[in-house]
């Protein structure tokens, strides 16, 4: 078992000034308590060291925020040539420009892009601008998709009224007749559809799109007047260099990007095409440190670096070979383990264990060799991870099969 | 239907019930609650109280029951107080194994109350029904079982059962179990630093871990 002496300690203190002491999807309870350090110290590359000291092989990136591996240099040579300058004004940097044009020249349905700090900030916004423009109220999503922190889609219990998510419908993913029965219940009065490029549930495993899925969805929605709004937070530069809808072949009319975009530096942008801009002009949106110009900087580097190294390409390959090294790995020991999903973001799915004891189990152990490998997200590849690292890393997974049977 | 405002008390005597059960299986029908019209409850066919008695009852040790039921069985009538007693004296005692074991059974009982009762636990757990939580302490190995059973809604009993639960919820030792039970610990704190842990499948124990807050909140006990 990893030492833990200081994060237990650190944790004890912020027990005491924090509700829950560390919260969210950070929080040690959804992950492994007694094996995942609480506090991170520093990271380089594809790796990272925890306050005790522990070294570890990173296969989550900061929950998908980091793509580009722990303080890449040109990034950080941004960010620092911008810190000279200062990050929050009275009125923006001229990098908003910047970084709007990059993100329309580079997103072919985007004719405008608005910047915010999380997710979550734009997906509510996203679906209000799609209220504006239809003038209609429901709001369609896929049960147990994560939209983010706000009370029409947040995953948690606590305070939530009833009326929160009285417009909000729900059909389960690569259901079409289930989304076809929905419209046809609320026919006339749907504003929009807001998806993930692909099912990537936390706690199961995730599904890729049927062949008709998103053809469907796309028809359905131009058909009726509804916005199809892309939640590209998660998978956006991990799976295509210029958007999401690119790989899987649709054209959204709004799409909200996040984690990847910034490198780590907290920044969310939501682009739309032209039939939306009017309404986005008319719901309000703002944040005091929104146009934070250190993280627009580290942004406009990250696009840099992705469309001229192929980033989401190198990222694929490294998936899919690192998941098909683990799935012969796992096999040779006779475990059914599937890494599903899209291989550059992976989740891990032991056949058989839908109460989660087996994948709990090899985490563990994982963990007591320096592989953060998490039971119940996906999982990220870095773009910093390189041939020498994933041969250590099977090695220790070698060693993991062997400890698991 | 329960008003959700009289679940806490239901909650409160099925707990007493499930502590009188533990404590002396003969009698156990002494202490069967049930809640009654204008803001009565009662407990066997002996104690009725007002709501707000009642609550005196678990909170300080003493509330005022209707006299007529007394009176009719005194025999029975003492049987029932010496087991209240009884039951009020293990909320004092040292902690031990014996102590526990019933503190737990009579607080899973309360949450098992909120899981068949109270709308917003019910809803939460509507799901749920093919799922099952065990609930150990580990350093004494008492183990309980909370699963839904047809007719009679979600259930507890002290058992090992011949299938793995779908999670599992361990108490390290009696003092935390304790502690637990009483709403004194911070129980993201304490699943951080291993003195509860967690196993299986996490969402059906933070919908477990949300609705016995809401219990804990709302059930009177002893002060």
């Amino acid at each position: 078992m990893n030492k833990k002496t200081q994060s237990d300690s650190l944790f004890r203190r912020a027990s005491k000034v924090i509700p829950t002491g560390i919260y969210g999807h950070v929080a040690p309870s959804a992950g492994l308590p007694l094996d995942f350090p609480n506090y991170c110290f520093s990271g380089h590359g594809c790796k990272f060291e925890d306050i005790d000291g522990n070294e570890w092989f990173d296969f989550m990136c900061g929950f998908g925020a980091v793509l580009h591996g722990y303080r890449h240099p040109r990034i950080e040579a941004s960010v620092e040539k911008q810190r000279q300058l200062g990050a929050v004004f009275n009125q923006p940097s001229a990098l908003m420009v910047e970084l709007a044009e990059k993100l329309v020249e580079h997103i072919d349905f985007a004719n405008w892009a608005v910047f915010a700090k999380n997710g979550s900030d734009l997906t509510t916004w996203a679906i209000r601008v799609a209220r504006e423009v239809t003038k209609k109220e429901f709001v369609i999503k896929v049960k147990g998709a994560y939209h983010g922190v706000d009370a029409w889609c947040d995953p948690g219990l606590g305070g939530r009224i009833g009326s929160d998510r009285s417009h909000i419908l729900e059909f389960q993913w690569n259901d079409l007749n289930q989304l076809e029965s929905l419209l046809k219940q609320k026919e006339g009065n749907i504003a929009a559809v807001i998806l993930t490029p692909y099912h990537h549930p936390s706690f199961s495993k995730s599904i890729l799109p049927v062949k008709e899925f998103w053809s469907s969805v796309e028809n359905l929605c131009r058909d009726k007047d509804i916005k199809l709004i892309l939640d590209d937070v998660r998978c956006g530069w991990r799976i295509h260099d210029d958007g999401s809808h690119n790989y899987f072949g649709f054209m959204p009319d709004m799409a909200i990007y996040s984690k990847a975009l910034g490198n780590g530096y907290a920044i969310s942008a939501c682009v739309g095409s032209d039939a939306c801009r009017l309404g986005a002009s008319e719901v309000f949106l703002t944040g005091s440190c929104w146009n934070d110009a250190y993280a627009m900087a580290a942004a406009l580097e990250c696009l840099e670096l992705s469309r001229t190294k192929k980033i989401a390409s190198s990222v694929m390959q490294k998936g899919i070979f690192f998941c098909a090294q683990l799935e012969g790995l796992a096999s040779q020991f006779d475990i059914p383990l599937q890494m599903t999903g899209i291989p550059s973001m992976p989740y891990p799915w032991i056949e058989g264990d839908n109460d989660l004891y087996q994948i709990q189990k090899l985490c563990k152990i994982a963990a007591s060799k320096g592989l953060y490998f998490h039971p119940y997200h996906n999982w990220f590849i870095s773009d910093a991870m390189n041939d020498q690292d994933f041969k250590q890393v099977l090695a220790l997974c070698q060693k993991v099969f062997e400890e698991f049977k | 239907m329960i008003p959700d405002q009289r679940i806490g008390k239901l909650a409160a005597a099925r707990s007493i019930f499930a502590c009188g059960s533990g404590l002396a299986p003969a009698l156990k029908n002494y202490l069967l609650p049930r809640l009654l019209p204008n803001n009565k409850i009662s407990l066997g066919e002996i104690l009725t109280f007002k709501d707000k008695e009642f609550v005196k009852l678990v909170e300080t040790g003493f509330g005022l029951p209707e006299i007529p039921g007394l009176m009719a069985k005194p025999f029975k009538s003492f049987q029932t107080f010496q087991l209240l007693w009884k039951i009020g004296k293990v909320y004092k005692s040292n902690i031990n194994q014996k102590m526990t074991d019933l503190v737990l059974l009579s607080s899973l009982e309360s949450i098992c109350t909120y899981l068949n009762h109270h709308s917003k636990s019910r809803l939460i757990f509507e799901d749920e029904k093919a799922h099952s939580i065990s609930i150990k302490i580990l350093s004494t190995g008492t183990q309980f079982l909370t699963h839904y059973e047809g007719g009679q809604g979600w259930v507890v009993k002290q058992t090992e059962p011949d299938f793995r639960a779908t999670a599992n919820l361990s108490f390290i030792d009696e003092a935390v179990t304790y502690s637990a039970c009483m709403g004194r610990v911070d129980t993201w704190k304490e699943v951080t630093v291993g003195h509860i842990r967690l196993a299986g499948l996490i969402p059906l124990l933070d919908k477990f871990g949300y609705v016995s807050r809401i219990a804990q909140k709302e059930v009177p006990r002893p002060r």
